[in-house]
Order: structure tokens, then C-alpha cells, then sequence
């Protein structure tokens, strides 16, 4: 198993730069989430790390060893795509056994492992079937036996769940995470799903812009994100984020001064809450705009009196009465406050 | 109900398409029907028009010059295909895997597919000349002696082919350049991380993907260099002898210098039943190879 580190790396493709300054160590063994918007280049960070795109400045290194200009092949490494990337033309058994047969593996132990992969992965019966004969599910399973059969150093997977529908995103979700948890194997994982980061990730580095804007360990991120850009990324609903007056309203000379003087404040929608209670300070009165009910939970998207849109998170049984166009209080715990610096963004202790 | 409406719609559609299937019939059936009529005939582009049975097909599969001909075809049609499909598809495979614009490199290897067949028939002629081309003078220049290229029949055919392949090379390159172009990158990205080298890739990802691509062409440039006309009477009219004769120039010197149309018509029925199965079998190749699939 590998370690993987980036040092001040760059990527540019012509003029266009698109990694400046990238640091980042994932660990022997550490399950490493990579999440991001569209665009903020994380799966052209973890195409660098598979070989598949040249690094423009700095230095990656696998197992301690400068891997900048090493072949794919020789990284040892596995990937998992988005589109699956089975070969078309092979069957099932060929395209599992594709990289053991380049490694000229004794015909023995291909069976062997072939058996073996199909076994834990349950693809017994689709062996001699081609690619396009193979549900979307299926063909995902083959891209997971694949990359396992040969015992990589690493996994790689870009966005493997972005073509399943939400029931299998889910299965399939657990089966990568308990195939990482038995295997123990160095996994980086691609994803723009915040649900996918937080539920697999040992560790999560959110990207944007291509930077890294916080890695940490999931309640971290969510407990104590570094700037307003982690704050608005992770979490769903969204953090409200706004004005330190437009939040607190009156309610600013009871809080701490320090909040106060903040430029944007955010709180998480489940800490907005909806009346008064011991130890709650009140932010004024909102009028519920649209309720969405999840069945075990309602979410309450309100303007307050600024004009400010605020979503709250609340239990359904606690709803009685709460309709579109009601006016209710609003308060909160002042230790549910997150404190951000008005021009950088950057959290405030 | 369901059925009576399919019944309604079905008959709809026959109404729909009875304008296509008429012109269809006026303008591919008809000269179909009479090149056949007339294959049975004696008929000399004047008053002579007498059914004279199958004695053209008789005559034609007992000519010595006839089955000459249909092989000079088919080895003109193997060479320039072979050669055109093996260079051309080599020649994308190169250029795909330049990492710099390739824009003039493309357009200078499909220029030759701007030019007519007879002017680059007349320009080869002149290129190929004994005396006067620029070929033998070059050829003399690296201490090789001058050929007769067009003049001797060793030499014609496959001055013929250089010039067709010369000039069809680019057709062949531009539809493999665009099939490689458009190959999905993931299983080709998939293979090099699983560690395949270049020519696995080629060969055990791109090949297999492209093989039904690859067949449209051979069928498109078999087709069309069985029906070779144009290079051959620009540069040897059929000689010398009967060296470089091919179908098409057998049919119009039988048509147009003797007025045995009827014989020219049967000789054609021939070469499209010959034309009808190489393009069966090609196809019955490509449908085998996505049946594999």
C-alpha cells in the first residue's frame, strides 16, 4: 500500500491554470475524499496521481518516491471511472483478467482470482456477457472487480456513483466502503456528492478553483469548516450564511462581541430554531415562504425581516400550526454561531 | 381498436410512401430493368434489336478476354483497397498521436481527393512519362534505371494502383482519423492504468473498437475501386495489350468502339452480381464482428 503526497503542484493546460499550489498527503490506508463543485479540478488531481495527465510544477510522490514522471503502469495504482470504461469488446471474465494476463500471470491463478472477485462481488453469472448486456449496477460491480483483482497500492475512483440511480448509489456506496475497510487499501475518491464525502471519507479535502480550501475529517468539516466556501459546501441544506446584522437583527447586542464584529455569520439549519426556549437568544420574527416535508423531518424556507432567506430544519411532529405564510419567531444557541472574517472568508476562532 | 388504428396508420404510411417508391422505381428500377432487357439482345445502338436469349452470358463466360478483364479488375480492386486501407489508417493512427495541430498535415493528405480522376490520370501520365516525367528523372538520380510505368505490361497495373492509391489514401485517412478522434478515452485511460503499453492499446482496445468503422471503409473503397474507370482510360486506356483492362473500360470499348450493347449490358449484369457479393460478404463480416460484440 501507498502514500501519496502532492508538493506545490501546478497544472496548466496552455494558458489556463487550473491547480496552483497543491498540498496534500493521503496516508497508508486512509480512505481520502476528494469533493468539489463541477469544475474545481479534482478529477484532474486524481488523473495526476493515475499518471493520465503530466504535472506542470511541484512534486508527487508514491511510497516516498518522486512519481512526476513515472508511467501509469508502473504507479501499480487501480482506477474506478464514472463511466465504468469497460473494454466493449470483452466479456466479462476478459475484462477482469485484462491486467493480471498484461502481467503475464500463470493461467491458474487468473482463474483463481477471477473466482475469487466474482465471488465477493456476486458477478457469477455475467461472466461471459459483453459490457452493453450488463445494467448500469452490474457494469459498475465489473469496474469494482477490475480494479480489485490484482491488488493495486492504491484505488482510484472518479465519480464511480454518478451514473447509478439513488438506490444503488446507496448499496453501492456501502460495498466500496466495506470492500476499502476489508482490503485496508490507500483509496482517494472523487466526488461532487457532499452525502458521498461525508458518509465514505476517512479524511475530505474540499477543492475549489483548484485549491484546496480544508481537509479534515468529516465532523470537522462539518462542525468547524475553515472559510464560508467549506461552510456553504458541506452540509444539506446549506449553512444560512449572511451579514452578521441581517441574522442577528435586534438580537446583536446579546451575543458575543466578537460575532458581532464578524462580517458574515453562519448557522446550520438545524440550529435555526423556531420559537423560544430557555437559553435560546431570538433573531425576530420570519415568514415561512415554502415548507418541504422529507416525512421525518420538515424544511422551513422563511424571509426574515432584512429580507434575508433562511432555511430551518426542524422535526415534522414539531410543525403544528407552521404553514406558508405564517409569520414565527426564530432563535438560536449562541455556540451554534459560526464567526467568518468579512473579506477573506476565513473562519474566526 | 388498437389494431384497427394499426391498420388505419399502416395504410397511411403505404400513402405517405408511394411518391419515394414511384421515383424510386422511375429512376433506379427502370435503367436497372433495362440494362437487363437489353443484356438478352442483340441490340446495336441502331435498328438491329433482336432477343438473342442467354448467347451474350454464353459468349462473354467463354471469352478468354473477358475473364482477363474481370481479373485485372479484381486485382486492381485488392492492391489499391489493400494499400489505400493498410496506408491510410496507418497514416491517422500517426497523426492522432501528435500532440500538435494538425490541421495542415490533414489537409495536405486529403488535397489529392480534390482532383478530378481524369486530371490526376493526365497529371500521373505526365509524372510517369519515359522520357519527359519527373519520376524516371528522379529514379536516375538515385542511379535506378528508367521504367516504361505505363508503357510495359509489367509495370502498367501497379502504376495504375500507385496513382489511385496516391489519390484515394486521404478518404481513407480522414474517416479513421475522426473513428480514432472519437474513441471514449475512459477504457483507453482504464487499459494504460491497468498497465498496457501503446501497441496493447492499439491493438486490444482501439482495433476492436473501431473494426466495424474499419469494414464500412474497405467496403466503400472495394466498391468503388472494382468500378475504376477513370484513372485507367486517363493513363492506359486498358493497355498495353490488354494489361491494365478493366471492367468498366471493357464495357465501353464494347459499347461505344464495336455497338454490341447488348453484350456490354450483360458483362455489366455480371459485374454486379460480382460487385453484389463482395459487398454480402463484407457486410456479413461486419455483422459476424458485432455479433461477437
Amino acid at each position: 500500500m501507498s502514500e501519496i503526497r502532492f508538493c506545490d503542484v501546478g497544472k496548466r493546460f496552455g494558458d489556463v491554470e487550473v491547480i496552483r499550489g497543491l498540498d496534500l498527503g493521503i496516508e497508508e490506508g486512509e480512505f481520502m475524499v476528494l469533493v468539489g463543485p463541477s469544475g474545481c479540478a479534482k478529477s484532474t488531481t486524481l488523473r495526476m496521481m493515475a499518471g493520465l495527465e503530466s504535472i506542470s510544477s511541484g512534486d508527487l510522490f508514491i511510497g516516498g518516491r518522486r512519481a512526476n514522471d513515472l508511467m501509469p503502469a508502473e504507479r501499480n495504482f487501480s482506477m474506478v471511472f464514472q463511466s465504468y470504461a469497460l473494454f466493449p469488446n470483452m466479456s466479462v471474465r476478459e475484462n477482469l483478467s485484462f491486467g493480471l494476463k498484461l502481467r503475464r500471470t500463470d493461467a491458474a491463478t487468473v482463474a483463481g482470482e477471477v473466482a475469487r472477485v466474482t465471488e465477493m462481488l456476486g458477478l457469477g453469472n455475467l461472466l461471459d456477457r459483453r459490457p452493453r448486456q450488463l445494467s448500469g449496477g452490474q457494469a459498475q460491480r465489473v469496474a469494482l472487480g477490475r480494479a480489485m483483482i490484482r491488488k493495486p497500492d492504491a484505488f482510484l475512483f472518479d465519480e464511480p456513483l454518478s451514473n447509478l440511480d439513488a438506490e444503488l448509489r446507496v448499496q453501492m456506496r456501502g460495498e466500496i466502503s466495506e470492500m476499502q475497510r476489508k482490503l485496508a487499501a490507500t483509496t482517494v475518491y472523487v466526488t461532487h456528492d457532499q452525502v458521498e464525502a461525508m458518509t465514505m471519507g476517512d479524511r475530505i479535502a474540499v477543492m475549489d478553483k483548484g485549491r484546496i480550501k480544508q481537509v479534515g475529517v468529516p465532523t470537522e468539516l462539518y462542525e468547524r469548516p475553515a472559510n464560508t466556501f467549506v461552510a456553504g459546501f458541506i452540509g444539506s441544506p446549506r449553512m444560512n450564511l449572511m451579514p452578521a446584522a441581517d441574522l442577528l437583527g435586534d438580537a446583536g447586542p446579546t451575543v458575543d462581541p466578537a460575532c458581532r464584529r464578524a462580517g458574515t455569520l453562519g448557522m446550520r439549519p438545524e440550529h435555526v430554531l423556531v420559537g423560544h426556549e430557555a437559553g435560546t437568544v431570538g433573531i425576530g420574527q420570519a415568514r415561512v415562504i415554502r415548507m418541504e416535508n422529507l416525512g421525518h423531518e420538515m424544511h422551513l424556507h422563511l424571509r426574515n425581516a432584512r429580507g434575508r432567506a433562511i432555511t430551518a430544519r426542524v422535526g415534522s411532529e414539531t410543525c403544528g400550526g407552521i404553514a406558508p405564510g405564517v409569520t414565527v419567531p426564530l432563535a438560536f444557541r449562541p455556540e451554534h454561531l459560526h464567526a467568518f472574517d468579512r473579506t477573506t472568508g476565513e473562519r474566526l476562532p | 381498436m388498437p389494431s384497427a388504428a394499426r391498420r388505419f396508420g399502416d395504410a397511411s404510411a403505404c400513402w405517405f410512401i408511394l411518391p419515394c417508391l414511384l421515383a424510386l422505381a422511375v429512376t433506379s428500377l427502370y435503367p436497372v430493368g433495362f440494362g437487363l432487357a437489353v443484356s438478352f439482345t442483340n441490340w446495336n445502338w441502331g435498328s438491329q434489336l433482336d432477343y438473342v436469349g442467354m448467347a451474350n452470358y454464353a459468349d462473354l463466360l467463354a471469352d478468354v478476354e473477358f475473364w482477363t478483364v474481370m481479373r485485372n479488375t479484381i486485382v486492381f480492386a485488392s492492391a489499391a483497397t489493400g494499400v489505400e486501407v493498410a496506408l491510410g489508417f496507418y497514416l491517422a493512427v500517426q497523426v492522432d498521436k501528435l500532440a500538435i495541430r494538425t490541421d495542415l498535415l490533414r489537409a495536405l493528405i486529403m488535397l489529392p481527393l480534390m482532383v478530378s480522376g481524369i486530371v490526376v490520370a493526365l497529371m500521373s501520365k505526365v509524372m510517369f512519362d519515359p522520357f519527359l516525367g519527373i519520376v524516371n528523372h528522379l529514379l536516375g538520380l538515385l542511379g535506378l534505371g528508367p521504367s516504361a510505368f505505363y508503357g510495359a505490361a509489367a509495370t502498367a497495373m501497379p502504376s495504375v494502383v500507385a496513382v489511385d492509391v496516391w489519390w484515394q489514401t486521404g478518404f481513407v485517412f480522414i474517416i479513421m482519423l475522426a473513428g480514432l478522434r472519437g474513441l471514449p478515452i475512459d477504457p483507453i485511460d482504464a487499459a494504460r492504468v491497468e498497465g498496457a503499453g501503446e501497441f496493447t492499446i492499439f491493438w486490444r482496445i482501439k482495433l476492436p473498437m473501431l473494426r466495424s468503422l474499419l469494414v464500412t471503409v474497405v467496403i466503400i473503397r472495394a466498391i468503388d475501386t472494382l468500378k475504376v474507370f477513370d484513372i485507367v482510360f486517363g493513363t492506359t486506356v486498358g493497355g498495353p495489350g490488354l494489361a491494365t483492362e478493366v471492367v468498366q473500360t471493357f464495357v465501353y470499348r464494347t459499347a461505344y468502339s464495336y455497338q454490341q450493347i447488348g453484350k456490354a449490358m450483360a458483362t455489366m449484369v455480371l459485374f454486379s452480381l460480382l460487385i453484389l457479393a463482395v459487398a454480402l460478404s463484407l457486410q456479413m463480416l461486419q455483422r459476424r464482428g458485432e455479433a461477437g460484440r
